[in-house]
């Protein structure tokens, strides 16, 4: 009887620690699954960069990564040269560059007008731009295809500038307003009553508080349009204003068996985005996480 | 008796009169913060919904949207007659159901899994790298699928015969039978870590004394999981559950534009979305194009509202 009870007795010391910290067998088991994940998510990355430094002839024979001989920088200077990245990158540049600062200056006068302004309409437009978001790309295609041919811009940077502006205000006005509500007014009063005039509040006091919150925009509007490929794929049709994921496109034909290039072309294009996820990791999830949880 | 009532009209009519656009160009400085951005979202999310009225006519670019004929219902009649309706009905039902079973529980699970981990850089280094490839473009996505699952030296047929699964390479990505479970991997790959990051910021709000007192009196750590954290973010599951019967019918665009590109492909890989702008913007079909659009946009709204009344009687609500 009395061997039961202390084991009993043991018995509830073991699971009593088991509530702090769970078991190091089943904790070993969730960092490995999680490795696992993180192994799988990563791998396609790797590949593609080691892929991308190998010699047509290193791709054949076994293994999944091949280590190569030499790196072959030479598929760099290819996919540069054939796969015209310079023009290419030049043109994402401008269209993504243009968008994000346009986008990101609507979005701010738009959130201060929602947030701090009283005004018969402010309901109904503020339901009418967030409508605006439920409207899919895709829908939209056939129709402003139709409209800039009418308006004779396809094939026009500004075909793509136009409604990538008009698809990033409804989320940029949800997290630039989102943070300018946690943001007392006491500042801006005082501006006012020094004279100070509407633009004057927005672009001298309110821009340089809510630059956490643009900053954010600038990043996942940058994101989004940078890697967009089915409006430059359907507005777009001559090489001049082509972007950036056309250089992968024009391996696909004459130069289809140059792997190693396409690899380094790929690797171009996923660069910039990554480095500026990486930089940022902080800033985008916070903008994610205020648009999504927040009721 | 009169006389005030006349004066008073007298003050105030001219007061009431100043013209509309008077009035609006004194506040030019207000109006030009919000009339730019309404005007851009009214020509580019809203004019195109005209092409809805499209379907009803037999549009034609020269004659313009005033000049086309007015057919009635013909394009729908043609849609639902054509050979193609059943195909892309299906594809569509199944790659979205395929995608909502497995695709969105996953992210609730790393989450959830994330979340026990107590050492934080592990746990920041797990959630950056499951998050990365969410910020790729498709065309790269879809240009190393190509590569990891060709027939001559695609890693995974390589992997396969190394491990004697296989005695020949599969040309995996022109079998319609493998074309689903291709589609259904990439886009786990792809978006499992973004949702992963909503749901820990909703994990995160949880209230940490719940779980004091769980522990107290003496919850295991999965009667915790299943007890407190999983009922706390309930409500963050079934909006996104909502969003996502509600967009039943958007099965993917970018991913089955790209990666079903094969000829091959196109009994499994077609969906409404991509066979209307396959007929649309490269057949130049433009009203069966739009009619294709909107019978999909209609059963959209209706599965949408549907979604949200269950919701509503499970206790949130989108609206």
């Amino acid at each position: 009887m009395g061997a039961i009870t202390a084991q009993t007795n043991q018995h509830t010391a073991g699971s009593k620690k088991k509530k702090d910290a769970a078991s190091p067998a089943l904790k070993a088991v969730l960092h490995l699954i999680l490795w696992v994940v993180a192994l799988l998510q990563i791998f396609p990355l790797i590949w593609l960069i080691n892929y991308s430094f190998l010699k047509s002839g290193d791709f054949f024979g076994s293994g999944i990564l091949k280590w190569p001989k030499s790196f072959e920088w030479n598929n760099y200077v290819n996919a540069f040269t054939y796969g015209s990245v310079p023009r290419f990158l030049l043109n994402s540049l401008f269209i993504t560059t243009v968008t994000i600062l346009v986008a990101a200056f609507l979005a701010l006068m738009l959130s201060y007008a929602f947030t701090r302004m009283e005004w018969k309409l402010r309901g109904p437009a503020m339901a009418f731009i967030m409508l605006g978001m439920i409207v899919p790309i895709h829908a939209t295609l056939l129709p402003n295809f139709i409209l800039f041919d009418k308006l004779n811009l396809i094939d026009n940077p500004l075909s793509l500038i136009l409604p990538y502006i008009a698809f990033s205000l409804p989320i940029s006005l949800l997290i630039i307003s989102g943070f300018l509500e946690t943001i007392p007014r006491s500042i801006e009063e005082s501006a006012v009553m020094d004279g100070c005039s509407v633009f004057g509040v927005i672009f001298r006091i309110i821009m340089p508080i809510t630059k956490p919150a643009i900053a954010t925009v600038c990043i996942m509007n940058f994101i989004s349009w940078w890697n967009e490929f089915i409006m430059a794929n359907t507005f777009l049709t001559s090489e001049t204003f082509k972007t950036l994921p056309f250089s992968i496109m024009k391996f696909t034909g004459q130069y289809s068996s140059n792997y190693g290039a396409q690899f380094a072309v790929m690797t171009i294009i996923a660069l910039p985005t990554v480095i500026i996820y990486l930089l940022f990791t902080e800033q985008m999830s916070r903008g994610i996480t205020a648009g999504a949880v927040k009721g | 008796m009169q006389t005030p009532v006349t004066a008073n009209t007298a003050v105030s009519v001219p007061r009431r009169q100043k013209p509309l656009w008077r009035r609006f160009l004194a506040q030019w400085q207000v109006q030009l913060m919000i009339f730019p951005a309404l005007i851009f979202i009214f020509i580019f999310n809203y004019i195109p919904m005209y092409g809805v009225l499209m379907a009803f006519q037999d549009y034609s670019l020269f004659k313009g949207f005033f000049g086309s004929t007015w057919v009635g219902v013909k394009h729908f009649e043609m849609f639902f007659n054509s050979p193609d309706f059943f195909r892309v009905i299906r594809n569509t039902i199944v790659i979205s159901l395929l995608k909502l079973v497995i695709n969105f529980p996953a992210p609730i699970l790393l989450a959830l899994m994330l979340n026990e981990v107590r050492n934080l850089a592990f746990k920041k280094i797990i959630q950056t790298i499951s998050y990365l490839p969410h910020f790729l473009s498709w065309v790269i996505v879809s240009g190393f699928t190509i590569s990891i699952l060709s027939v001559d030296n695609g890693s995974l047929n390589i992997s396969l015969q190394a491990l004697g699964l296989i005695d020949k390479p599969i040309n995996f990505l022109s079998l319609p039978e493998y074309f689903w479970g291709i589609i259904v991997t990439t886009n786990l790959w792809k978006e499992i870590g973004f949702a992963t990051i909503v749901y820990l910021a909703a994990i995160a709000g949880v209230n940490p004394s719940l779980y004091e007192a769980a522990s107290i009196d003496g919850a295991s750590k999965f009667k915790q999981i299943f007890l407190i954290t999983l009922p706390s973010i309930t409500p963050v599951i079934i909006i996104f559950l909502i969003l996502n019967i509600g967009s039943l019918l958007n099965a993917g665009f970018d991913d089955l534009l790209l990666l079903g590109r094969s000829a091959m492909l196109r009994d499994v890989a077609e969906v409404i979305d991509t066979y209307a702008y396959r007929i649309g913007i490269i057949n130049n079909r433009f009203s069966y194009a739009a009619a294709v659009g909107l019978f999909k946009a209609v059963i959209s709204v209706g599965l949408l509202t549907m979604a949200n009344f269950l919701a509503r009687r499970a206790g949130t609500s989108l609206w």
